[in-house]
C-alpha cells in the first residue's frame, strides 16, 4: 500500500512550518554586518536628469554610500536583462527595437519609480532619511501612457532613437489565407476588446540580500525567485559580467510569484555591486508602494480581431490585430508574452483553418510588462471566447451550439491540423455537458424570469479555455539518502511559490520510494546544488519535476541495488526494490532476504567512492500539453445601480491524471479569482497628464476578497496526457485563463436584455451603471 | 516604512497634555493611530512631536447617564460596540460601527479619533450627525462643546481646534421606538464609502415622522444632515413619488465628490437610490 501516495488529497507538509512563521522568505535572512539599501524613484514618469546632487545624502548620519548610475556605468556594469528581444523578428525582417536599462538611470526617467540612485546605511530609517536627501534635477518631458495613443505616430516618442513608440511590428500565420477567409465568409463577427493591466500584487514583496566573498571572488544572492538558475545567468552574463560560477543565487519560501518574481529586476545586481564595493552584505526590502511602482505588470493588450464563418457556422478564418504595451523598458521576457508565449492559441480547441495574429508592441511611460499568471495565453483565450460568444448570437446558434459545431471532437484525437493546436488528448463536449449539467443550465431562462421581477438582470457565461503549458527545457533533481537522519533529501529545479510542490513532491518520492512523509525532506531553490533548473513557471512544474525525480530515484535505486546485491549476497539481477509496495527496502526476489534503504546507504559509505547514497536526474519533456475545460459564470446585475453578484461557478477541468486533488483544486480556486480579480475589478490607471500611476496603493487598487465571490463547483475529468509519463496536463494557471470570458460572457448575457452589446474589463459597478445608464438615454 | 524622526511624549494626565501641546508648535495627537501611524509612516506627516494620550485614563471610560451616554476619547471602538447599554440604547452607532474599517481597525481606532479625522467617507461621522452628537473639546483651562454638525463642517482641522484636545463624545439615547439603520456603499478598494446614510426616524402620528435624522457621508464633499429632506418627512404623510421628488431636492443641495472609480453623477444616483430604497424601507416597518 503507498503511504502517502500520488491520486490522494493529502493535507499539504508545508502548512505548518508556513502558518507557524517557520517560513524563510528572502527578508528574514540576515548576515552580520549587513547594511541597508533604499533606492531613490523617480517621482516624474518621463523626465531628463540634469544633475544628482548626493553629497547632502551622504553627510546623513549612518550613510555608507551612494550609488547612481554614472558611477555603476564608469564600473562596467551592463543593463538589466530584457534577452527576449533577440526572439523577435519584425514583419520584415528586421530585429525587434531593443531598450537599454540601466541599473539605474544615467540620463533619462521613462516610468514613475525608475530608479535613479541607492543609498546605503548602517539602518534601513537612516537610509530613508538619507535618501530623502538626494538632490535631482528633471527636465519634466511629455508622456505618453494609453495602449492605443502610444501607437499613435502623432504622440511624442519615449525612445527617440528608436523614432516612435513601436518596438516591433510582428506577425504570425498565413495573412493571405485568413484575410481570404473573411472575405469568402459567409459571416464576420469583428470585435475590439480592452485586456486591462494588472498590478501583481505578491503577497511577499522583492527582497533582496547581496554578499560578496574576496577571497573566493563570489557572491551570494538571497532572493524571492521562480528559478534560481534562470536569474543567476540574467544577472551573471547580462549585468554583472562575471562567470555564472561565480554568482550563488539562493530563494527558498516565496510568497507569490505569478510570473513577476522571475526576472532580473535592477535591485539584486544593485544589492551584489554594493557589496562587493562596499565589504559587507547589503539588504534591500520593497515596501508596498515600491511594490506597485516596480515590479513588472501584467496584461495590457487592446485588440481587434475579424472570425470568419460559413453558413453552417463552421471558422473558416481568424484575423487579428493587436497593439501591446510593454511599458518603459522591454523586460526580461516582455517581448514575448504578446507574440510567441501564445502562438496559435488563439485557435482554442477549434478547428481553424487559418490564423493571421499581428503584434504592434508599444513603449510608454509606465512600469514595465511582463509575464503574469497564464502569460499570453489568457490574452488568447479571453479574445477566441469572446470571438464565440458574439458569433453565437450574430448567427443565431446562440454561445454551446457554435462551440460545438467547431469543438475539434474527441474521435479525432490526437489531433494535429495546423494552425490548430496539436491535441494529444481530450474530450471538450463531455467536459461542456458536464459544466451545463452543474450549472442546471436547463432551468436557466426560468431562473432569469424570476430575477426580471425583482429588477434584475441574470446572464449565464461560457468559456471553454485552453492552456498549452510549457515543454522544450530541461529540469533537474538531485535525491540523497541521509543514513544518519534517516531521511532522503530532495532537490528540483523547480521551486515553489507557495503551491505545494512540498506536498507534490513528498508524495511522489514516497510512492517511489516507500518512505514516510517526514522522510522525506524537500528543498528550495540553489543555485549551487543542481547543474541546472527550469523554474516555476508555464504550469509545467509537476511533469517536468516527476519527471526529474523519476530518473534520480530510478537511479538511485539501481545504485543501491548494487551494494544491496553485494550485502545480500545476490545477483543484481536478482535485486528488487519494493518502494512501489510502500516497503523503503531491497530484497532478493521471492525471499524474505531484505535490506532497508538507510542501511543501504550507511553500507555505501564504506563501498563507494562517494559519501553516500545519492543521485540526480535530468529531464527533458518535448511536448506540450494542453489543459483544458469548461467555465460557466451566472451573473445577476441591479439595473439601477450597476452593484453585481456571481451567483454560481462552475469548472470542469481535464488536467489529465491528478497527483494531489486538493492541491490541484487550490490552483483551481486560486487561478479563478486571479482572473476574476482581472475582469471584475483590477484597474491599473495612470494619469494621461502626469503619468503618474493613480492606482498605486491597495486605498485604490481593488484585489478581490472572499465575500465578493461565489463557491465554486469545481471537477475534474481525467483524460491522461500522452506526452509525459505521468499522464498530468499541468493544472497552475488555469483557472486564471478560463475565468475573464466566462464571467464577462455573462455579464454581456445580462446587459443584452437591457440593449447594451459591450463592456471591457475591469466590470464595476461603476462601470455597469455607465453602460446600463447609457442604454436608457440612448432609447429614451 | 519607517517615520522620520519626531519627539515622542506620553504624559499621563489631560493638564499635562495639554501644556505639551501648548509648548510643541506642530505636535500631533496620537490616539487610536489608525491615520496618524499611517500618515507617519508613509511620510504624509512629519509633526516635530507627537504627544501619545494613551496613557490617559480619564479619557477611557464610558460614562452613561440617564438620557445618553458620555465616552471618552480613548475609549476604542470595538470596546464601545461591545457595551451593553450602547447596544441596547443606541444601535444606530452599533450598526455603523460594524460597517467601519476591520476589526483591527476597531480594536484599535476611538470614535472620537474617527470624528476628528472626518473622512469624506467615513462612516462614525455619519452616525455621529444623525444621533445629534456633542463633542467635548479641552484647552486653554476650560471644556467647551460643538455639535457634530458643527465640528464637522468639510475644513480641517475639524472643530477648528487650535491646541485643544477633544476629550469625550456625548450620544443622547435613542427613542424606544425609533427606527435606524446605516447602509453604505462601498469603495471596494479601500472600503469607505462612496455613498452612504445614517437614518433614525421616530414614528409620528397619521404617517408623518415625530422627527427624522439623516445623515450622509462619502457622496457629498463631506459628511453632512439633510434638514429639507429631514423636515418634508415630518411634514407629512408622503407617497414613493413626493419622497423621491423630496430626495431629489435634498441631492440638489449638495455638492457631489467625484474620481476615476466612482464619478460625481454616479455618487449621487448611488445616494439617492439608497436613501429611497432605505426610507420607504423604514416607514414601511
Amino acid at each position: 500500500m503507498v503511504k502517502f501516495g500520488v491520486g490522494q488529497s493529502v493535507r499539504r507538509v508545508e502548512d505548518d512550518r508556513l502558518i507557524t512563521g517557520g517560513g524563510r522568505y528572502a527578508d528574514d535572512f540576515r548576515a552580520p554586518g549587513q547594511a541597508y539599501m533604499v533606492v531613490v524613484r523617480s517621482p516624474y514618469a518621463h523626465a531628463k536628469i540634469l544633475s544628482i546632487d548626493t553629497e547632502s545624502a551622504r553627510a546623513a548620519p549612518g550613510v555608507v554610500d551612494v550609488l547612481t548610475g554614472q558611477e555603476l556605468q564608469e564600473a562596467g556594469l551592463g543593463e538589466v536583462s530584457n534577452a527576449a528581444v533577440a526572439l523577435i523578428k519584425q514583419r520584415d525582417g528586421s530585429p525587434a527595437f531593443k531598450t537599454t536599462r540601466h541599473v539605474l538611470a544615467v540620463d533619462r526617467v521613462r516610468h514613475a519609480g525608475d530608479a535613479i540612485a541607492a543609498v546605503i546605511a548602517e539602518s534601513e530609517a537612516e537610509a530613508r532619511d538619507a535618501a530623502e536627501l538626494v538632490m535631482i534635477d528633471f527636465e519634466e518631458l511629455p508622456v505618453v501612457v494609453d495602449t492605443e495613443k502610444a501607437a499613435d505616430p502623432s504622440s511624442p516618442a519615449i525612445w527617440e532613437e528608436a523614432g516612435s513608440n513601436l518596438a516591433y511590428d510582428w506577425g504570425k500565420g498565413d495573412e493571405e489565407a485568413a484575410r481570404a477567409a473573411i472575405a469568402n465568409a459567409h459571416h464576420v463577427t469583428k470585435l475590439k476588446l480592452i485586456n486591462n493591466r494588472i498590478v501583481v500584487n505578491a503577497m511577499e514583496p522583492r527582497a533582496a540580500l547581496g554578499m560578496y566573498d574576496k577571497e573566493q571572488d563570489r557572491y551570494t544572492l538571497h532572493v524571492p525567485s521562480q528559478g534560481v538558475h534562470g536569474l543567476r545567468d540574467r544577472i551573471a552574463n547580462d549585468t554583472l559580467k562575471i562567470a555564472p560560477e561565480k554568482l550563488r543565487v539562493i530563494t527558498e519560501d516565496v510568497g507569490g510569484g505569478f510570473g513577476m518574481k522571475t526576472f532580473a529586476y535592477p535591485e539584486y545586481p544593485l544589492v551584489l555591486y554594493a557589496a562587493k564595493k562596499l565589504g559587507r552584505p547589503v539588504k534591500w526590502t520593497a515596501d508596498r508602494a515600491e511594490s506597485f511602482l516596480s515590479d513588472t505588470q501584467g496584461r495590457d493588450h487592446v485588440t481587434e480581431a475579424q472570425l470568419a464563418l460559413d453558413a453552417e457556422g463552421h471558422i473558416l478564418g481568424i484575423y487579428i490585430d493587436t497593439i501591446a504595451n510593454l511599458g518603459a523598458y522591454q523586460s526580461q521576457f516582455g517581448a514575448f508574452i504578446p507574440t510567441l508565449a501564445p502562438r496559435d492559441m488563439q485557435a482554442g480547441v477549434y478547428k481553424v483553418p487559418a490564423i493571421y495574429n499581428h503584434v504592434r508592441a508599444v513603449l510608454t511611460n509606465t512600469v514595465p510588462v511582463d509575464a503574469y499568471r497564464g502569460a499570453g495565453r489568457p490574452e488568447a483565450s479571453y479574445l477566441i471566447e469572446r470571438l464565440m460568444d458574439k458569433a453565437g448570437y450574430e448567427t443565431g446558434l446562440g454561445p454551446i451550439e457554435i462551440r460545438r459545431r467547431n469543438f475539434i471532437p474527441a474521435e479525432e484525437m490526437p489531433y494535429n491540423q495546423k494552425p490548430s493546436l496539436p491535441f494529444d488528448s481530450g474530450d471538450f463536449n463531455r467536459n461542456l455537458n458536464d459544466a451545463l449539467a452543474k450549472a442546471d443550465y436547463e432551468a436557466f431562462e426560468k431562473r432569469r424570469a424570476e430575477k426580471a421581477k425583482e429588477g434584475k438582470l441574470l446572464g449565464l457565461g461560457l468559456c471553454y479555455y485552453v492552456e498549452r503549458t510549457a515543454a522544450g527545457m530541461s529540469e533537474f533533481a538531485q535525491l540523497a539518502v541521509d543514513a544518519e537522519a534517516n531521511v532522503v533529501h530532495v532537490y528540483t529545479g523547480s521551486q515553489t511559490n507557495g503551491q505545494g510542490h512540498e506536498t507534490v513532491w513528498t508524495q511522489f518520492i514516497s510512492s517511489r520510494l516507500g518512505l514516510d512523509a517526514d522522510q522525506i525532506v524537500v528543498h528550495s531553490g540553489d543555485s549551487d546544488v543542481l547543474p541546472g533548473g527550469a523554474g516555476t513557471g508555464g504550469s509545467k512544474a509537476v511533469y517536468m519535476s516527476t519527471g526529474a525525480l523519476g530518473v534520480a530515484s530510478d537511479t538511485l535505486i539501481e545504485k543501491g541495488k548494487q551494494i544491496a546485491a553485494n550485502e545480500l549476497e545476490a545477483a543484481v539481477a536478482d535485486i528488487e526494490y519494493r518502494g512501489a509496495d510502500g516497503e523503503a527496502v531491497f530484497a532478493v526476489v521471492g525471499t524474505d532476504k531484505r535490506i532497508d534503504l538507510f542501511e543501504v546507504a550507511r553500507k555505501a559509505e564504506g563501498q563507494t567512492d562517494s559519501a553516500a547514497l545519492e543521485a540526480a536526474g535530468e529531464y527533458k519533456e518535448a511536448g506540450n500539453s494542453y489543459p483544458n475545460g469548461a467555465h460557466i459564470c451566472e451573473v445577476e446585475i441591479d439595473r439601477d445601480t450597476g452593484d453585481f453578484e456571481i451567483t454560481r461557478y462552475i469548472a470542469v477541468d481535464d488536467f489529465g491524471h491528478v497527483i494531489n486533488p486538493m492541491i490541484v483544486a487550490g490552483q483551481v480556486h486560486g487561478g479563478i479569482v486571479q482572473g476574476l480579480g482581472q475582469a471584475m475589478g483590477e484597474r491599473t490607471v495612470y494619469d494621461e497628464e502626469s503619468g503618474q500611476l493613480l492606482t498605486g496603493s491597495f486605498q485604490d487598487y481593488w484585489m478581490p476578497r472572499a465575500d465578493d465571490l461565489p463557491f465554486f463547483d469545481t471537477s475534474y475529468n481525467e483524460i491522461p496526457s500522452k506526452s509525459n509519463q505521468l499522464g498530468v496536463k499541468g493544472a497552475g494557471e488555469a483557472g486564471t485563463v478560463g475565468a475573464p470570458s466566462a464571467f464577462i460572457n455573462a455579464v454581456l448575457d445580462a446587459l443584452r436584455l437591457a440593449g447594451v452589446e459591450n463592456i471591457d474589463m475591469p466590470v464595476t459597478p461603476y462601470s455597469l451603471w455607465k453602460a446600463l445608464h447609457g442604454a436608457e438615454e440612448k432609447a429614451a | 516604512m519607517i517615520p522620520a524622526a519626531f519627539d515622542y511624549a506620553r504624559p499621563a494626565t489631560l493638564e499635562e497634555a495639554a501644556s505639551l501641546l501648548s509648548q510643541e508648535g506642530g505636535a500631533a495627537l496620537l490616539a487610536g493611530g489608525q491615520s496618524l501611524i499611517t500618515e507617519l509612516k508613509q511620510r504624509r506627516a512629519s509633526p516635530r512631536a507627537v504627544i501619545d494620550l494613551n496613557s490617559i485614563t480619564e479619557l477611557s471610560a464610558i460614562e452613561h447617564g440617564p438620557d445618553g451616554v458620555r465616552i471618552g476619547a480613548m475609549v476604542r471602538q470595538a470596546e464601545l460596540l461591545r457595551d451593553g447599554t450602547v447596544q441596547k440604547r443606541l444601535p444606530l452607532l452599533c450598526e455603523t460601527g460594524a460597517a467601519a474599517g476591520d476589526p483591527m481597525i476597531r480594536r484599535l481606532g476611538t470614535l472620537a479619533g474617527a470624528l476628528c479625522e472626518a473622512e469624506p467617507g467615513g462612516d462614525w461621522v455619519a452616525a455621529a450627525l444623525a444621533l445629534e452628537a456633542e463633542v467635548e473639546i479641552y484647552g486653554k483651562g476650560s471644556t467647551r462643546r460643538l455639535s457634530a454638525a458643527d465640528f464637522v463642517t468639510g475644513t480641517k482641522p475639524a472643530g477648528g481646534l487650535q491646541g485643544e484636545i477633544v476629550t469625550a463624545v456625548h450620544l443622547p439615547y435613542q427613542k424606544k421606538d425609533s427606527r435606524s439603520t446605516y447602509r453604505k456603499v462601498k469603495h471596494n478598494a479601500v472600503g469607505w464609502s462612496i455613498a452612504s446614510a445614517a437614518i433614525s426616524l421616530e414614528p409620528g402620528e397619521g404617517g408623518a415622522c415625530r422627527k427624522a435624522r439623516i445623515a450622509v457621508s462619502g457622496a457629498p464633499s463631506h459628511p453632512q444632515r439633510l434638514p429639507a429632506l429631514e423636515a418634508a418627512l415630518t411634514a407629512g404623510p408622503y407617497e414613493a413619488e413626493h419622497l423621491r421628488a423630496a430626495i431629489e431636492e435634498a441631492l440638489d443641495g449638495l455638492t457631489f465628490r467625484g474620481d476615476h472609480y466612482a464619478s460625481a453623477d454616479y455618487r449621487r444616483t448611488r445616494l439617492g437610490i439608497l436613501l429611497s430604497r432605505t426610507l420607504q424601507e423604514l416607514l414601511a416597518a
